[in-house]
């Protein structure tokens, strides 16, 4: 199974063509595709291509919706100081699926070396 | 002068404490004496917990790196100085996720890593 590695919002994200992800907020529009050119590792079968990230790679991904995450509540509470404080907190997240990963000019399956 | 009557708004507060304690055990879940003290509780250890975790995650996956790199004969101090001299960028989630579910793989990394870790050995004693 083919898969890779990007990064994207300072996350490592594992993904095989098809699959639906979560990401942090991008700016988009649902419809819209999006590249993701960090690319920081590509696996096909036994063939491994590495990269920091890989030139020319990239992944090729389709906005499904801008979503928000489940609502998380922030309580803050200091004792015998009387204060406490209530924040409710929805993350933005994109959701994507991704449609093609291409690893671009071809490279030997060992990291190059010089 | 008429009595001034708060109770509609007391008892709103109190249902909603209660409402939050659903599911909790026993009195915590029912008495509002008790559900207050555990709602607080739950939502202030919640809060500090989400920061935690990240930290737990990470310890684990150390652990899983660590126990996975000794299978393939290196430590993980090792692992982690090797793959920095390999320019591997992979964070401690994927490469523990990699150890679990894709061996050949991680033994592939591990390998450059070595890799990598030989030559910087040798340039350092060179010099």
């Amino acid at each position: 199974m083919a898969f890779a590695i990007i990064k994207t919002g300072g996350r490592q994200y594992r993904v095989a063509e098809g699959d639906t992800i979560d990401v942090d907020l991008l700016e988009t529009e649902p419809g819209k595709q999006v590249v993701i050119g960090e690319v920081l590792m590509h696996a096909d079968g036994d063939k491994l291509t590495h990269g920091a990230p890989i030139d020319g790679a990239k992944v090729t991904a389709e906005v499904i919706e801008q979503r928000k995450d489940k609502k998380v509540v922030a309580y803050k509470f200091k004792r015998r100081k009387g204060y406490h404080r209530t924040l409710g907190h929805r993350r933005k997240l994109t959701r994507l699926k991704i449609k093609s990963i291409s690893v671009g000019a071809k490279k030997s399956t060992k990291k190059e070396t010089d | 002068m008429p009595r001034a009557t708060n109770a509609p708004a007391s008892r709103e507060r109190r249902r909603r404490i209660l409402r939050k304690a659903k599911g909790y055990r026993g009195r915590r879940s029912k008495l509002f004496r008790y559900a207050k003290d555990a709602t607080m509780k739950g939502q202030y250890w919640a809060y500090r917990d989400r920061k935690t975790r990240k930290r737990n995650f990470r310890m684990l996956w150390i652990q899983r790196l660590n126990a996975a790199a000794r299978a393939n004969g290196i430590t993980y101090s090792r692992l982690a100085e090797g793959l920095k001299a390999a320019s591997i960028v992979l964070d401690r989630k994927i490469l523990a996720d990699l150890a679990v579910t894709d061996e050949k793989t991680f033994a592939s990394i591990i390998e450059q890593a070595k890799v990598a870790l030989d030559k910087k050995s040798k340039s350092t004693k060179a010099a």
